[in-house]
């Protein structure tokens, strides 16, 4: 089954909050990405895991534009991708 | 630590995750597409007007309309998405889940149904399909159950003379038949032209007559038993053809009567004795009144164009425009005495009909906006090639039955492999200023002769590419063939390879 329903965003620990949305197809883990980081505070860090490929394209790009830092966007599986981004 | 979980809100988003997605581009400062299934083929005046009108918003006044009778639109931006999907929504649209952005093998959806785009008009039709596709459309679209097969699921349907819907090259490609004078449907198994695993290949006749009241569950125990069997552990190896080619036909049709709860009347049948043709030109209907074809070079429309289809619609006909699978247009229901008035209107615009046939027939991929291919892109060679033919050729290319397909990859969305002339972009490897290469096949076609095309030249710079298309198209003229198929037979290879590679 696709990936439906709620997302939530988890403090992993102090100013690290974390957000799956595998399952989901783009433009989702872009627009959940973006309220995630909206959510957060400046130098606060928003993870986020994919298993879409796209995003680790759209993702980025968004932060960017946002002027927010990507620490890292790296294959943690067969499937899945880790972003980081930094909030500035 | 006490976990903290914040809830993001998400119910504008689960609203339309199960039937809206973008997909992934990689060209012309494009990131993401987005692909508007047009059920059956069927847009009103007021539906045309509305995509223009996103088009212009959102992405920068294109649209392109693709052999799979939806209409494209580029540079969408993610943020703008969920305004657009409501007002998709709004309209009865949806788009493809565009699955293929995911490394495994899953998150399949099934296509938009290819549907003959004149059902329920032609004239010389066994059966109008519109209602069967619809209800095949409307069951599959945004069904959870449907969302995550193991890769895309492509059904098409005629009931045409032409086999318009290129049933060989289907998942499930249903066309009509007459049986002892009954009219039902054969179906063609697991055909695809893309390189995925076991590799391109026309489909298998399944070997069945299916009533036309039987189409729905044939349909729905096809996709359940792809579904249910196909391979999920790698995505090479994980669409439809890759099951069928591993099982065989016998124990595919056994699985699948065992599914579908019946038995079906065993036929001997292959494919259609005509297949993979366009509906061209100005043709009656079954009520007296008139459709025009209107062929569009790589199906690329700007939405100005688009806003005065939808008016020429409106005002010449019922309002109603259809697509069809050669990335063309059909305006129907035009009375007798308006068409000259309609076909002015679309010469306005640039939009004719009174042309080669070669021009209903091309198609050319969005290699352009999916970044396979550099400079000349595919629909730039689309426009090219037949610049050039016309200017050298003229009316001699009349009716002449030649299709030029072409492809920016082995993928094949451009249908190269079965164009009577095929070309494939080859992009030059490494460096910062990547070249642009076609290799050249001859001889693909459908129908009772169906054959995957047979490559005859290699690393084509553009311009070769298009001399030999040219030198191709005079000797098809010069030897009088019947058709491009005997001309091929006519001919040795090497001296095929001789005729592209003549110098001017």
């Amino acid at each position: 089954m696709m990936q439906k329903g709620s997302v939530s965003l988890k403090k992993v620990e102090e100013g690290k909050y974390s957000m799956d949305v595998r399952g989901y197809t783009c433009p989702y883990p872009e627009i959940f990405a973006r309220r995630g980081m909206d959510t957060i505070a400046p130098g606060e860090i928003f993870e986020l895991t994919t298993d879409n490929v796209q995003s680790c394209e759209t993702i980025p790009t968004t932060a960017e534009e946002l002027k927010y830092k990507v620490l890292e966007v790296k294959k943690i599986n067969a499937q899945d991708w880790r972003i980081l981004i930094q909030k500035q | 630590m006490t976990e903290i979980s914040l809830e993001i809100k998400s119910d504008d988003i689960t609203r339309f995750a199960d039937k809206f997605s973008l997909g992934r581009d990689r060209g012309m400062g494009s990131s993401q597409f987005l692909r508007i299934k047009v059920a059956g083929g069927i847009l009103t005046s007021e539906h045309l007007l509305a995509i223009a009108e996103i088009s212009d918003q959102y992405g920068r006044g294109y649209a392109e309309i693709t052999d799979r009778q939806d209409i494209q639109l580029h540079w969408i931006q993610g943020k703008d998405a969920l305004k657009i999907f409501a007002k998709l929504d709004q309209l009865g649209f949806t788009t493809d889940k565009c699955g293929q952005s995911f490394p495994g093998a899953r998150y399949g959806d099934t296509r938009n149904v290819g549907v003959c785009p004149i059902s329920g008009l032609n004239k010389h039709e066994l059966i109008d399909v519109a209602p069967i596709a619809k209800k095949i459309n409307d069951f599959f679209i945004g069904n959870h159950n449907y969302l995550d097969m193991p890769r895309k699921f492509k059904i098409s349907i005629t009931g045409c003379e032409l086999g318009c819907t290129r049933p060989e090259i289907q998942d499930l490609g249903l066309f009509a038949l007459k049986k002892d004078g009954r009219i039902g449907f054969a179906a063609i198994l697991a055909g695809s032209l893309g390189p995925s695993m076991p590799g391109p290949r026309l489909g298998k006749p399944l070997g069945v007559f299916i009533c036309p009241e039987e189409v729905f569950d044939v349909a729905k125990a096809m996709a359940d038993l792809f579904n249910e069997h196909g391979n999920r552990e790698s995505k090479p190896r994980a669409r439809f053809k890759w099951l069928v080619e591993g099982w065989g036909l016998e124990k595919i049709r056994d699985e699948f009567e065992r599914k579908l709860g019946r038995k079906l009347e065993r036929f001997d049948h292959g494919y259609p004795d005509i297949s993979g043709e366009e509906h061209v030109g100005i043709q009656e209907q079954k009520d007296g009144l008139n459709f025009i074809s209107v062929p569009v070079i790589g199906g690329k429309l700007s939405s100005e164009k688009l806003k005065k289809i939808a008016d020429i619609a409106k005002s010449y006909g019922k309002g109603e425009i259809r697509i069809t699978s050669y990335q063309n247009f059909i305006l129907p229901h035009i009375p007798k005495e308006k068409l000259d008035e309609a076909l002015k209107e679309f010469k306005k615009i640039d939009l004719q009909m009174e042309v080669n046939s070669m021009r209903f027939v091309m198609v050319a991929c969005a290699s352009d906006f999916c970044g396979k291919s550099v400079e000349p892109h595919t629909k730039q060679m689309a426009g090219k090639i037949l610049e050039h033919l016309e200017n050298r050729f003229g009316d001699k290319l009349g009716d002449m039955k030649l299709s030029v397909r072409i492809s920016g990859c082995m993928h094949d969305c451009g249908l190269h492999q079965i164009g009577h002339i095929g070309l494939l972009g080859v992009k030059e490897a490494g460096g910062e200023s990547p070249k642009q290469f076609y290799n050249l096949s001859i001889c693909g076609e459908l129908g009772k002769n169906a054959s995957l095309s047979h490559p005859i030249a290699r690393v084509l710079k553009p311009d070769k590419a298009i001399s030999a298309v040219e030198n191709l198209v005079e000797a098809y003229l010069n030897d009088g063939f019947k058709d491009f198929r005997e001309f091929y037979r006519g001919h040795k290879l090497e001296d095929l390879k001789t005729i592209v590679s003549k110098e001017k």
